[in-house]
């Protein structure tokens, strides 16, 4: 999108950054929809643009560090993180916090469970002598989240983490089942305990809730629409904070003028 | 034992804090009853506790993170001395309800701002799913139910919360989370009761009565004989006092409270808040009585943290900080040299 400018954005790419292999590797996945792969352990790298701030005309390098989300699960789990990714915490000014509406594991109580079960007038099962103990995994997502947040915010004194911006991806699922869905909305009634972190922290940190569709659809179910688009730019579907539309540069936009 | 050792043991053949290795084989040291810190280097391990380069084979060093458990008596102290904080202090027999209570709590914030709080943070989000975690489908049982707190792992939960309009500051709250054990020996010995300290820092003593007693003729009057023991045992060795607020919580309210048709049940609670407001309401600041169940029955219709509406509000809003000027007798003013002396169990 910021190679292309073809469409209305609130960044622009001031210069190609010199290695540039890996983000047209997948910038050319993304275009010829083909799947973009995730990153895994072993193969994080940064990525690294000299950006303009359209509005302003302020001129930003960034750094985007592009890390497997296993890795955050094993600094929940583990509770350590390597000695270079403690130096990019220190010196990070915002946050983009990506949450994947699929996968979000909810709290699941008994009292609930037996009250869904009443409900469907089935008898419930006797007690059970399975003892399962506790590990990290079992915890639900919105906690993780927050702790997650909780660790990198609070690790520097005073932190210079101003600006946390929440991407509920694939958004064209949620829309799939809710068309008028928002995402602030959608953060309040699925994640709760992290909606409220973010609103009662805000004399320390500002944040927004975006509803982000890279792929605009399925690539499985609708490719031929999708990849009929001129400018591929427009299959991008974005909503928060009143940004144009498909215009997927407005979360980093927000985080850099903090 | 070395003199510079960090943890040290009051058996001297211990190894603790050479190899940190526990004789007793505790696996999480402060565990065992004969472990305790040497104050002298409390302060370094202190500030130095998170941030250390762990010790690994590995090439790339990696950077220890605060646990998330909850917090010792030293790491409470650090909340209290830069935050604002309510110490609440949960006592009581053991199976009277205070974990589970605790428990409560933290998952009503999982779903929804409660009583007018919102959620703004919490040191101890592991420690809270971990005594949640019998509560959940994943624990693989059918009833929900609450781990015991084991005698020797006290700790402090951590929690902050925002009132929901914003318009005051953030409130920490750290919440004890004792054994019934503990405070049973408080009850039989003035040395033991002494050597809860945390006790004169808490903003509010809560006394749990288990409600699932007082609906049996043959418990109720044993459940309390443990509750005024605990209060008087409490006052008379100097740790309560007319600083302190006290609120009794009559647990379980779905069990004893459906046994309408027992009128000795609900005269036996009435004859309870009578004769403890006799003894001791002019030597506290404040005693209040409230009926709660932290996890009621599905069968009593009543709604989980049952009864919470008038105290948690209390929790956050009120301290005897305020109510008079705090006045230590010398000798206590002696005892207590740190704040963290506040939070520990003074060691035998």
């Amino acid at each position: 999108m910021l190679r292309a400018g073809d469409i209305p954005v609130s960044l622009k790419l001031k210069e190609f950054p010199a290695q540039r292999n890996y983000i047209l590797d997948i910038a050319s996945d993304w275009v010829s929809g083909r799947p973009v792969g995730r990153t895994v352990i072993g193969a994080e790298t940064e990525v690294c643009l000299k950006l303009e701030v359209l509005e302003t005309g302020r001129i930003v390098e960034t750094f985007f560090p592009d890390i497997s989300g296993e890795i955050f699960y094993h600094q929940f789990a583990e509770r350590q993180w390597e000695n270079k990714y403690d130096v990019l915490v220190s010196n990070a000014t915002g946050i983009l916090l990506f949450i994947y509406p699929e996968k979000v594991a909810p709290m699941a109580t008994i009292s609930d469970a037996n009250l869904l079960v009443e409900e469907l007038g089935e008898n419930g099962d006797d007690d059970s002598n399975e003892n399962v103990v506790w590990s990290a995994d079992l915890v639900p997502t919105q906690v993780q989240l927050v702790d997650l947040l909780q660790l990198h915010i609070n690790h520097t004194n005073p932190t210079k983490i101003r600006r946390v911006a929440v991407i509920v991806s694939a958004w064209d699922t949620v829309q799939k089942y809710n068309p008028s869905a928002v995402p602030d909305a959608w953060l309040k009634a699925e994640l709760p305990l992290l909606h409220q972190y973010l609103i009662s922290n805000a004399r320390q940190f500002s944040s927004l809730v975006y509803g982000v569709s890279a792929l605009g659809g399925s690539l499985e179910d609708d490719a031929e629409r999708l990849l009929s688009n001129l400018k591929p730019a427009e299959r991008i579907i974005i909503i928060g904070n009143d940004c144009k539309p498909h215009d997927i540069t407005a979360p980093i936009t927000w985080l850099l003028q903090s | 034992m070395s003199e510079l050792g960090l943890s040290k043991c009051k058996k001297n053949d211990c190894t603790i804090d050479t190899d940190g290795k526990c004789l007793e084989g505790f696996s999480e040291v402060e565990e065992c009853p004969n472990f305790f810190y040497n104050e002298q280097a409390q302060a370094l391990e202190d500030d130095s506790s998170s941030g250390l380069l762990a010790d690994s084979a590995e090439a790339e060093s990696m950077i220890i993170l605060p646990d998330g458990l909850g917090l010792s008596f030293s790491a409470a102290a650090k909340v209290t001395r830069a935050n604002l904080t309510r110490v609440i202090v949960l006592a009581g027999a053991v199976g009277s309800g205070k974990t589970t209570l605790l428990s409560s709590i933290y998952e009503r914030f999982q779903e929804d701002p409660f009583l007018g709080y919102k959620f703004a943070g919490s040191l101890s989000l592991i420690g809270f799913e971990q005594i949640c975690h019998l509560s959940r489908v994943a624990s693989g049982k059918v009833r929900p139910d609450t781990e015991r707190t084991k005698q020797g792992s006290e700790k402090f939960l951590h929690l902050r919360v925002h009132s929901d309009n914003l318009e005051k500051h953030l409130q920490d709250l750290l919440f004890s989370d004792i054994s019934g054990e503990t405070f049973r020996l408080a009850c039989e010995s003035t040395e033991e009761c002494q050597r809860l300290e945390f006790l004169k820092r808490a903003d509010h003593l809560v006394l749990f009565i288990d409600g699932e007693k007082l609906a049996l003729n043959n418990k109720r009057q044993e459940a309390f004989a443990d509750a005024d023991v605990l209060i008087r045992s409490c006052i008379e060795a100097g740790m309560i006092g007319n600083r302190t607020f006290l609120e009794v919580l009559f647990s379980k309210y779905d069990i004893f409270g459906e046994v309408k048709k027992d009128k000795q049940t609900a005269e036996f609670v009435q004859y309870i808040e009578r004769t403890l407001r006799e003894n001791y309401e002019d030597k506290l600041a404040c005693l209040k009585f409230f009926k709660i169940a932290a996890r009621p029955n599905q069968a009593s219709k009543l709604e989980s943290s049952y009864g919470l509406e008038d105290v948690f509000p209390f929790w956050v809003e009120g301290t005897p900080l305020y109510t008079q000027t705090r006045k230590y007798p010398a000798k206590q003013v002696d005892n207590i040299k740190r704040e963290f002396d506040k939070y520990s169990i003074k060691q035998s």
